[in-house]
């Protein structure tokens, strides 16, 4: 942030002992916590708000897809329309392992590799 | 985790290095920025509200905001002022909805160890004294004469003109020193 010397109030004034008075400790771990738990719980709720979006519209692609199927089942027959089953059913399987493996919140990640706190 | 995030740490990193590192998903990162920048907007916020018991949870909610909407900051170059930004705004929404905070500041008073070093008394006094100035003004008076920031930045985070933060200014300070029974 650029300063302005002229344009910038001092606090060498009287009022400046009881401002100091105020003064916050520079660094409350506990604050810093608290804020990174509150962010962990933002991420999850983002999380899983989209991943309900997704799982419906998931569920009104396959109501709109019920009736195409019903006319694909008739111009296939039966065979091909149980690969398809098949193949249907793996689709969300994959999905549902997917959002199973992902299923805890994100924690804080400190990644504390290349990047550390001190 | 992108090249922003590798940082090197043992030297400051800049407010844009940290920036970038957290929009890249590194809490760590998050985590300093919060570190670099929670006394002073706490600081700000204690002078601000009137109850000082908001003033963390606000301040809680500031960096919250700041997370989500971290994306939304052009460059981390001007970081301070656009936390700063959320703090004054988050200040003044919160002002109207915290009729509640009355009681819990005078509950959370009452909890609080009764010894009365110099430097709580000048420290209550301050307040006090804070508190009988316009929201504004009380805004103006914490950035310009207790953290030392220009007029022409303050202005730009309370979004009003600078001479508005000038005579906020003014008229705060002599206004105090008339509370505290000082003279400038």
């Amino acid at each position: 942030m650029t300063r302005e010397p002229e344009n910038m109030e001092s606090r060498t004034d009287a009022l400046s002992a009881f401002f100091e008075a105020g003064e916050v400790a520079p660094v409350d771990p506990g604050f810093r916590i608290a804020v990174m738990e509150a962010v962990a719980r933002r991420r999850f709720r983002l999380g899983l708000a989209i991943r309900t979006g997704v799982l419906a519209l998931l569920v009104i692609l396959a109501g709109l897809l019920i009736p195409v199927v019903d006319q694909l089942a008739t111009a296939l027959g039966a065979p091909l329309l149980e690969i398809l089953v098949l193949v249907l059913l793996a689709v969300l399987g994959a999905f549902a392992a997917q959002a199973w493996l992902q299923r805890h919140p994100d924690l804080p990640r400190l990644k504390l590799g290349r990047l550390r706190l001190r | 985790m992108a090249d922003a995030g590798a940082t090197d740490m043992t030297t400051e990193p800049t407010d844009a290095a940290l920036v970038a590192a957290a929009r890249s998903g590194s809490d760590a990162a998050f985590a300093r920025i919060v570190d670099r920048y929670q006394a002073p907007v706490r600081s700000f916020l204690r002078r601000v509200c009137v109850y000082e018991s908001d003033a963390d949870d606000i301040a809680q909610e500031v960096f919250l905001a700041a997370w989500t909407r971290l994306r939304l900051l052009d460059t981390g170059e001007r970081l301070k002022s656009w936390l700063f930004g959320i703090a004054w705004r988050q200040a003044k929404m919160t002002a109207r909805s915290m009729a509640r905070s009355r009681n819990r500041d005078q509950a959370w008073h009452a909890h609080q160890p009764q010894a009365e070093t110099p430097n709580r008394e000048m420290h209550l006094a301050m307040q006090q004294a804070l508190a009988q100035l316009p929201e504004d003004q009380r805004a103006a008076v914490a950035l310009c004469l207790a953290g030392g920031w220009t007029h022409q930045d303050a202005s730009d985070v309370l979004e009003m003109p600078l001479g508005t933060v000038k005579s906020h200014v003014s008229r705060g300070r002599a206004r105090l020193e008339e509370i505290l029974g000082v003279s400038g």
